[in-house]
């Protein structure tokens, strides 16, 4: 990973989009039956913010392997996320569901590091229709001839 | 968490999430103008993803839906990309599958805590 100042800053802003954008998305929802206007502002809002997230990881994307990336970004964010909506919502939650989110937290950031199996050619969405259109066929002549 | 509409509205956030993704994609095996047809697509159905979010969040605790979010989807969009794309998966990433199910199974069994 080349840590260069502007990949830490891209790092930095797409790990913090994704607490913030959050916060704001569930403070939109608790304003829905207040103020329609308001409630539509913090949603706006929390999607410039979230916008942030793909920019700096597409930036983090242009010196670093992917697997790389996504792990650097991934895993902080969920951490960072859950901390911050804990802290400012004052969630009640029982030590069982810390576990369970740490527990899911876990598996999200085993997803991202796991190295990529490219054995197998990666299809192109046209290939899957062709194949799933000539099984389709296939199914229907063997139909017809029953 | 126990509301339908809740499960509905995670529901359909994942579902659009992994179908925004599944665009991207083609849109990045694509040349010329399918390019922007399919980037079109995907941030149209993505744009349900924090709508259905929001929906979900207005009377939960957000760590409860979120986490249950992030388990369901992570398991979802790795799946269904696999099928759709014919990726393998390695074996850290199924182990990392039935972490993510053991996970959301195990948050569903907590008290359902809700905020004001």
């Amino acid at each position: 990973m080349k840590f260069t100042a502007l990949n830490i800053v891209a790092i930095i802003a797409a790990v913090a989009a994704l607490p913030l954008s959050v916060i704001m998305l569930k403070i939109s929802a608790q304003m829905w039956h207040d103020s329609i206007w308001a409630s539509s502002w913090y949603f706006f809002l929390a999607n410039v913010v979230g916008f942030l997230n793909p920019i700096g990881t597409t930036i983090a994307l242009r010196d670093n392997k992917p697997n790389v990336v996504y792990a650097t970004i991934g895993a902080p964010a969920i951490i960072v996320l859950h901390i911050a909506l804990a802290w400012y919502f004052h969630s009640s939650l029982t030590w069982w569901q810390w576990l369970a989110i740490g527990i899911i937290a876990l598996g999200a950031i085993l997803m991202q590091t796991g190295p990529v199996d490219t054995s197998a050619a990666p299809l192109q969405l046209g290939e899957v229709l062709d194949k799933s259109k000539k099984k389709d066929d296939d199914g229907l002549s063997c139909n017809t001839a029953t | 968490m126990s509301h339908p509409v809740v499960w509905l509205a995670m529901t359909v956030a994942v579902i659009a999430h992994t179908l925004a993704a599944i665009c991207f994609k083609t849109a990045a095996q694509q040349k010329g103008r399918l390019i922007l047809k399919y980037f079109l697509i995907g941030n149209i159905i993505g744009f349900l993803g924090p709508l259905c979010t929001a929906i979900a969040l207005r009377n939960n605790n957000p760590n409860l839906v979120l986490a249950t979010m992030e388990g369901i989807g992570g398991v979802f969009f790795v799946v269904v990309l696999n099928r759709v794309f014919n990726e393998r998966l390695t074996g850290r990433q199924w182990l990392s599958i039935f972490v993510l199910i053991f996970g959301t199974v195990l948050l569903q069994f907590g008290p359902d805590s809700h905020l004001p």
